[in-house]
This record gives C-alpha cells, structure tokens and sequence, in this order.
C-alpha cells in the first residue's frame, strides 16, 4: 500500500456528544485494526488529522472527533451518507496479554477516553482473564462527558469510576482531580495501568502510581503528539528517538521515562 | 575498471551524459556555487574556491587546479525530495471527490557528486525507502533514475568535518563513475554497468597503476587536511546523559531559530503537508513542501509549542542528527559536510557545539 493513499467511508451515524465533539460511525474497511490504533482523516482543502478508532466491527469505525480547527471542523458539519476519506490503521496497541492474571486499571483523561473505548470493550469480553478490572475517568465538566450510554452498561459489568473537575447541580458523583479516583482505589503492586490522557495528567498519576509501588514497567500511556504522516517519514510526532505515529502511540511507561519526563524534548 | 582521461574527454562524458538525462551540476551564480539545472560544460565553477567560514561564506579564483572548489552550497535532496511536490490532485465533482497522484519520473545525472552528498543519500535512502515501513513511492520514483558521477575532493573547506562521520573517502557508494583529479588529468573509475554503457563509444585509455597511486595519494592528502572532527565514541550516550545541561540555554540565546541550517542540510528530512485550494472548493492539492524543527508551530499540541524555547529546538536539531538519529536508523544523521555551520547567520558551529557539550564535565 502506497503511505498517502486514502480509502473511501460512509457516515452512517453522526452523535453530538457535547458542544464540541460528535462521535461518528463510519464504515469502511480497514485492514485487521486493533485497540490502540488510528486512522488519518482527510478533509478536502483542509488536510490530514490523526483519530483514535474508538471502536471497529466488521466493517464498522466508531470515532470521537473534538472539533479544534482545519481537519476537525469538517465534522462539525458532516452528515449522515457523507462520503470521507481516510487511510490506516497506524501505530501500535495496547498490549492487553500483559495484564492477563492481573489488576487492570484504565485510566482516561478527557477525550482520552475515545482511545480507551474500544480496550475497554474487548477487556470486559475477557473480564475473565484479570484479577480485577478497574477504569478511572475523569473529565472537565458535566457537558464534557462522553459515551454517557456506554458508561452506564460499563458500571454494571467493572469497577467504573467518573469524576468531574467542576461541580454541576446534576452531577451526583464525585468533583475533583482524576488523580482522586487513583488515590483512592486499593490495587496489587503487580497490576498494569493503561492510561490516555493530556501530558500533564499523565504525569500527575505517575507520581501516584509510584507512590503506590506499581513498576514503570508495568504502565503503558498513549502519547499525542504533532502528526503529518503517520508513517515515521515527516519528523512531527518525535519525542527523544522515539517516532509517535510509528513506535505508538502507546509506550511503556520505562522506556520513554528519560526523555517524556524533560522538558522540550 | 579504470582509464586515465584529459578534459576534453571529460567534456564529452558531460555531453553524452545530457543526451539520456537532465544533468545537475555544480554552477557559479551570484556569488555562489549551487547545483542547476541544464548547465553548459562550460558554466561548471572550474578553477573557483570557496571560502567557508561559520557565518561567511565567499567564492574566489584560484591556479591550483580545475576541480578546487568544494561541494555547492545546495543538496540532492533539493531535486529528490524538492521543496515543492504535489502529492495528489483532489477534484470534487457532483459531490464525488477524485484523486489523481502524481509522481514525477524525471532521468536526472548528477554530475560531481562529493562524498558526504553520497553518504548524505545513503542516509536519505534509508530514511525514505530501506528502513521504512511504508516506502515513499514519490521518492522513489525519482531516486530510481539518476545516475552519478562522483568527485573525490582534492581541497577541503575550513568547515569539513566528514571524515569524523562515519563519511568513507575509500567507499564509492552508489556512484556510477568516479572521477579524480590527478596532476595531469583525471582518474575515472567505472563503478557501474550504466556507467560502462554510458562510456560506450568513446576511445579511453586505461589507468596505469600509477594512476591508481596517485588517487589514493590525493585521497590521503584530503584527508588530513581536513581539521574539524567530533570523536564519536559513546557520543549518543553522552549528549544523552547531558540533555539537561544549562550550555543548551546558552546557544539558545544565540541562535535565531530561523531554520537556515535545516533548509541546507543534506539528511534534514521533514516536512509538512499543505492544502493548496481553489476559493470555492472544487479542486485542491496536497503538497508536500520543506518543514523544519526550528519552525514554532512544528511540534504544537492544542495551541502549545513542546519545543516553545529556541533552546528546546535547538537541542532537538543536534540531538537528532548526533544521537536518535543512532537509534532510528543505525548511524548518527550528520555527514560532516559543514553547510549549516557556514549559512549559520548567528555563526553556530554545530562541530564546536558538540565539542562543547561533549567537554562539560
Ligand atoms: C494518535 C492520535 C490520536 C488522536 N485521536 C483523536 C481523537 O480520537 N479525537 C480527537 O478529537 N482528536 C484526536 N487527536 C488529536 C487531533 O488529531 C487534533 O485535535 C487534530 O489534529 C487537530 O486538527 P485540526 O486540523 O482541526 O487543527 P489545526 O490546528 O488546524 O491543525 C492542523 C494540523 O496540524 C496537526 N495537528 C494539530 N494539532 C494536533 C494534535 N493535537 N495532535 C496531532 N496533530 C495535530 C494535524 O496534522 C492537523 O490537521 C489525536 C491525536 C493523535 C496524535
Ligand atoms: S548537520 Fe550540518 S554538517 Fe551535518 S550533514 Fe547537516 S548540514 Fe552537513
Ligand atoms: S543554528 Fe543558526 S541556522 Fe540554525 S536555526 Fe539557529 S541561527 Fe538559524
Ligand atoms: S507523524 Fe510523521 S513521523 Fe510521525
């Protein structure tokens, strides 16, 4: 396959999350993609951006798309049986066989959730084989919440916790830092953490984790970082040696340590 | 297979070379020696020198001999990967959309190609098909028709540092016919079968072993002209173990971020993808144009800049070419032939600034 060649989807579905993000189903066919993974959209005129696959079945692509500027602001104004292009999937997984036995906690930051959707689909059809599934989600405020439909059927099947950062009169749960929710959930040393969110959050539950024994080796984050090409070719995505689009988007927390946790790399 | 050649012949390889192909060779315009388009034999900078100095750069006449001058001041990248391509033509029509990729083949014969520019392409090679997963097929296109003849240099410039970069003098890479000045003429080796077609016809006579000395001679004398160098033991794991050393704030104050030296470099490979338009939306292309680490909006998340101090970019540039560059593709990214540090406009040395950043305890 050609790097630049786009393949053609139809919208099936359009749902407004929030005032600023619309969740899209789109079918396509994609070649064997996996958790973790995503796709580059094309808006003609406007470019290429990098979307998580929030979901894919059978021909069938959930995404979750904030609306920013350029790309994005194509779906602030798609319609259902619109024709998009896009190419991929793109980057690695979340290597789910490492938590097998094990506490597994997800936590999601913001839109990171989108990137954790789909783990979390296929983790709870294994549920089986951990300890103990966990997932932790913060988001901003009551409109920010994501998947609210989803959530519910999650909080029957694991241990789902929501926490907003800023109170609202229908929210009845908890406000406060997703950092919060990590204090306050009893885990084995042993257990893997996958996480997705913005950098600083990142950071934040690191030093959690740390203080709570879980190993370095055992947390696994998906970056987000500048994307032109996905294909390892444009020099974007860089952070230290490591090319984003290629090596990850997910890493083992150990091996970018050195250069994530520097400033301006 | 080797002949010993005078510049009459010489002038006809050229000619022989403009029938199959577009030749790009060095020229002297403006005050500069940059690789052109279609030249004439005659407009090669025979004769010229260089003075390169970080910072300055001018270009004089001298006696010595005719091949005196260094490489131009431009890269083959600038034709292989060029500052400007068109990917795809998007049409939209009937709310259809219609792609169109366009590849560009065009036969180009480099005509004295030094050997840092042939390590420089090794490299790019590399980069954009051999070490790729997805290899670029716009470069390839391009790179699988050159030919090239490559120049041992007999003179050096002050800001040459190939032979501490992994640049091998005894190596002819990829060359198709190799040329060296002797005192009376010029060794020229056949690398290739396309260059044994390409001298079909002509009456050479072979090189006698003397030749043969005597370029490998020039080829030792080269080299210890050459006064630069970066000790390259541990060099990645060093500059590693220094990332967070205060001396990157001090050439971020010097440097202006103004891209220069990424522009010159023969290996600096990134770029952006643009959205060429027509006003009302029916037609656009995708162009693949330069980018450079030094930009501000290169490494933007949500509005903010990881890299938001000319240090950070700074750091990046040098850290890539010297170190991750080791990492991502088994050699360091820098091939010694000194560009950046010459049209450096605040006079930055990037031989010196690792020098610099190696010596702090
Ligand atoms: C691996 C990965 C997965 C992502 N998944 C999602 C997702 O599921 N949903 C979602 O809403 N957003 C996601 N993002 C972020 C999303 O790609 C950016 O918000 C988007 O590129 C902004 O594009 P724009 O054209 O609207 O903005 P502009 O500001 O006009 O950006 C122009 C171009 O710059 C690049 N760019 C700008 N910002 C970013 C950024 N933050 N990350 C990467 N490239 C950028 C893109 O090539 C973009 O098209 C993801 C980013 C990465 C790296
Ligand atoms: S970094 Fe400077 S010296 Fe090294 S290859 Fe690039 S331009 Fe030449
Ligand atoms: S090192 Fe020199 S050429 Fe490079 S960005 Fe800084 S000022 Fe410009
Ligand atoms: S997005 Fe181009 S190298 Fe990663």
């Amino acid at each position: 396959m050609k790097p630049y060649d786009l393949t053609e989807g139809k919208i099936l579905k359009v749902y407004r999350e929030n005032y600023n993000t619309v969740t899209v189903n789109v079918e396509v066919n994609l070649n064997n993609p996996k958790p973790g993974q995503f796709v580059m959209f094309y808006a003609i005129g406007r470019g290429e951006a990098p979307i998580t696959i929030a979901d894919y079945r059978d021909g069938f692509m959930v995404n979750t798309i904030r609306i920013v500027r350029d790309v994005t602001g194509y779906f602030d104004r798609v319609r259902e049986g619109d024709v998009i292009h896009l190419r991929g999937p793109y980057g690695n997984l979340w290597p789910t066989n490492k938590a097998f036995g094990k506490d597994i906690i997800v936590v999601s930051g913001g839109l990171g959730l989108a990137a954790t959707r789909w783990l979390l689909e296929e983790v709870i059809k294994q549920k089986h084989r951990f300890k103990n599934v966990i997932s932790l989600y913060g988001a901003k405020s009551y409109d920010d919440i994501l998947y609210r439909e989803k959530i519910g059927e999650w909080e029957k099947e694991i241990d789902f916790r929501t926490i907003l950062n800023i109170k609202n009169e229908m929210w009845k749960g908890k406000v406060g830092l997703i950092t919060d929710l990590v204090k306050e959930i009893e885990i084995d040393k042993d257990s893997v953490v996958f996480m997705c969110g913005p950098d600083p959050m990142v950071n934040a539950v690191i030093e959690i984790l740390k203080s709570k024994d879980i190993k370095k080796e055992n947390i696994y984050v998906s970056l987000e970082r500048h994307m032109k090409c996905a294909v390892g070719t444009c020099g974007h995505c860089m952070i230290g040696p490591y090319f984003v689009c290629k090596d990850g988007p997910v890493f083992n927390y150990k091996d970018i340590e050195y250069f994530y946790t520097k400033k301006g790399v | 297979m080797a002949f010993k050649i005078d510049i009459t012949t010489l002038r006809q390889i050229y000619e022989k070379l403009k029938e199959c192909y577009e030749v790009i060779s060095p020229v002297y315009d403006n005050g500069v020696i940059q690789y052109r388009e279609n030249p004439s034999f005659d407009a090669i900078p025979f004769g010229k020198t260089q003075i390169e100095y970080a910072g300055t750069y001018f270009v004089s006449d001298t006696e010595k001999n005719y091949i005196s001058y260094v490489r131009p001041s431009n890269t083959l990248k600038n034709f292989l990967r060029p500052p400007q391509e068109v990917l795809y033509k998007v049409y939209k029509k009937d709310e259809k959309i219609y792609f169109e990729s366009t590849h560009v083949k065009r036969p180009m014969a480099f005509f004295d190609v030094r050997k840092c520019d042939l390590k420089a392409l090794s490299i790019l090679d590399d980069v954009f098909i051999n070490k790729n997963n997805y290899p670029d097929d716009y470069y390839k296109a391009l790179r699988e028709n050159i030919f090239i003849v490559a120049v041992n240099c007999s003179e050096v410039s002050n800001v040459c540092f190939c032979s501490s970069m992994n640049v091998d003098f005894n190596n002819d890479y990829m060359a198709d016919i190799v040329l060296t000045e002797l005192k009376d003429g010029f060794l020229l080796e056949v690398k290739t079968e396309k260059g044994k077609r390409l001298l079909e016809g002509l009456v050479l006579q072979e090189a006698k072993e003397d030749d043969i000395k005597e370029k490998n001679q020039v080829l030792t004398q080269t080299y210890t002209k050459i006064k630069k160098s970066i000790n390259k033991e541990n060099l990645k794991e060093d500059l590693y173990k220094k990332i967070d050393h205060p001396y990157w704030e001090n050439i971020g104050i010097r440097c202006f971020g103004c891209s220069s030296c990424t522009q010159v470099c023969p290996t600096c490979f990134c770029f952006d993808i643009v959205e060429r338009n027509s006003l009302d939306g029916s037609y656009s292309e995708r162009v693949r144009v330069y980018d450079s680490c030094f930009n501000p909006t290169f490494a933007t998340v949500h509005k903010f800049n990881l890299r938001d101090k000319i240090s950070f970019r700074y750091r990046h540039w040098l850290l890539h070419k010297m170190a991750y560059w080791q990492d991502q593709f088994g050699d360091v990214g820098c091939v010694g032939c000194g560009r950046c540090i010459t049209w450096c406009p605040a006079k930055i040395d990037i031989e010196v600034e690792t020098n610099n950043v190696r010596d702090i305890l």
